[in-house]
């Protein structure tokens, strides 16, 4: 999901767009396509019936003709029973391609209410997560130094953004590349049962909170207490532990239970101190870093 | 000529597979496979075997009824 690009933004809403118009067109025309094929059925099945009164008709006629006009009569007969039996050859043909239309008809109807339906609610998470890929601004997020150390990096200051949109973190604060965590630190982070002191989907609505509504308010926010702040926004909103904006704040930028990451002089990648839970979380919902504290000690070039 | 029912059955599932086609170029995570497997895959397939049996139908009860005009005259 990381490499995701706008471009396939577009491809995939026109991929979500083109299947949804199949899904009613389907809806509507193989209702019609139907009635159609029935209606084309009763015509032959009409025409069948019309041939086989003249058969009769015919054999009416021979049973009373006399000795001159026999043959004739005796001839149409015949070629009247042999056009009865090339419509009811028809007929079998058309009956039992029908069958198999009908089966196939049902099938593509029960696939397009069952697996594309199914299918168009994934396509539909996989652009919500893409969308909300690129809506995090990665402004100041270090770049990767693919192994030369971090350049200078100047803590970012919650001092006044030129957009609400700019995700600033308090003063000793970093955002961390998700990709230059060591994977293996996340190895005992999988299930619902590792999630002990609050719940997976909790943490990915508290992960949610913090990027849609606790960072803006950190740039707008001028005052001088934050926490009391952030307490009286989750009372204005009727926001309650553990999903709160307080709540949120003291898990990511709190004096105590901050995600914590380290790099030794000669590893490349971090190790997690503190925070695995939310890491694994933010690597589930797409998100390219995390806000940390960084204790660095790898050499710089 | 197709019926307009059947052209506009068809044109939606081209135009559908066009977009997957695209898609699929630059959509190429875990994520994508499994759509292409449990969705994209059985759609295509079922649409394909449906506008097949409708073709060889429609061919059918048209020489059927071509038959059956020569007998009604």
């Amino acid at each position: 999901m990381a490499e995701a690009s706008l471009q396939s933004i577009g491809a995939l809403e026109i991929l979500e767009s083109a299947m949804k118009r199949c899904v009613n067109v389907a809806g509507s025309e193989i209702e019609r396509i139907n009635s159609r094929m029935l209606r084309r059925l009763e015509s032959l099945a009409q025409a069948e019936a019309y041939a086989e009164v003249e058969v009769e008709r015919g054999r009416e006629a021979l049973s009373v003709a006399d000795e001159n006009d026999r043959d004739q009569v005796a001839g149409h007969c015949d070629e009247m029973e042999a056009q009865l039996d090339a419509i009811r050859r028809q007929k079998q043909r058309v009956s039992g391609l029908f069958e198999e239309y009908q089966r196939q008809a049902s099938r593509f109807s029960g696939v397009v209410g069952n697996e594309v339906r199914r299918g168009l609610v994934e396509l539909d998470r996989v652009l919500v997560l893409v969308r909300d890929y690129h809506s995090i601004n990665l402004e100041g997020v270090p770049e990767s130094d693919g192994g030369s150390g971090w350049t200078a990096h100047t803590p970012a200051a919650p001092a006044a953004p030129s957009s609400s949109l700019e995700p600033v973190l308090p003063s000793g604060f970093h955002w961390v590349r998700l990709d230059e965590i060591e994977a293996s630190e996340l190895d005992d982070v999988r299930t619902e049962t590792d999630f002990k002191k609050i719940s997976r989907q909790d943490m990915q609505s508290g992960l949610e909170l913090l990027k849609s509504e606790l960072l803006p308010f950190l740039s707008n926010y001028r005052g001088q207490d934050i926490k009391q702040a952030l307490f009286a926004e989750d009372r204005r909103m009727g926001r309650r532990p553990p999903v709160a904006l307080l709540e949120v704040y003291n898990a990511f930028f709190g004096a105590q239970d901050y995600v914590y990451v380290t790099r030794g002089r000669k590893d490349c990648k971090f190790r997690v101190t503190n925070g695995r839970h939310r890491v694994r979380v933010a690597q589930e919902l797409g998100w390219p870093a995390i806000p940390a504290q960084v204790k660095d000690l790898r050499s710089h070039a | 000529m197709l019926d307009e029912d059947v052209e506009s059955l068809i044109s939606a599932y081209r135009a559908a597979c066009m977009s997957w086609d695209n898609a699929r170029a630059q959509w190429q995570d875990s994520v994508a496979l499994e759509f292409e497997r449990d969705c994209w895959s059985v759609f295509s397939q079922s649409a394909e075997a449906f506008i097949s049996a409708m073709a060889q139908l429609e061919d059918a009860l048209d020489e059927a009824e071509s038959v059956a005009g020569q007998i009604q005259g």
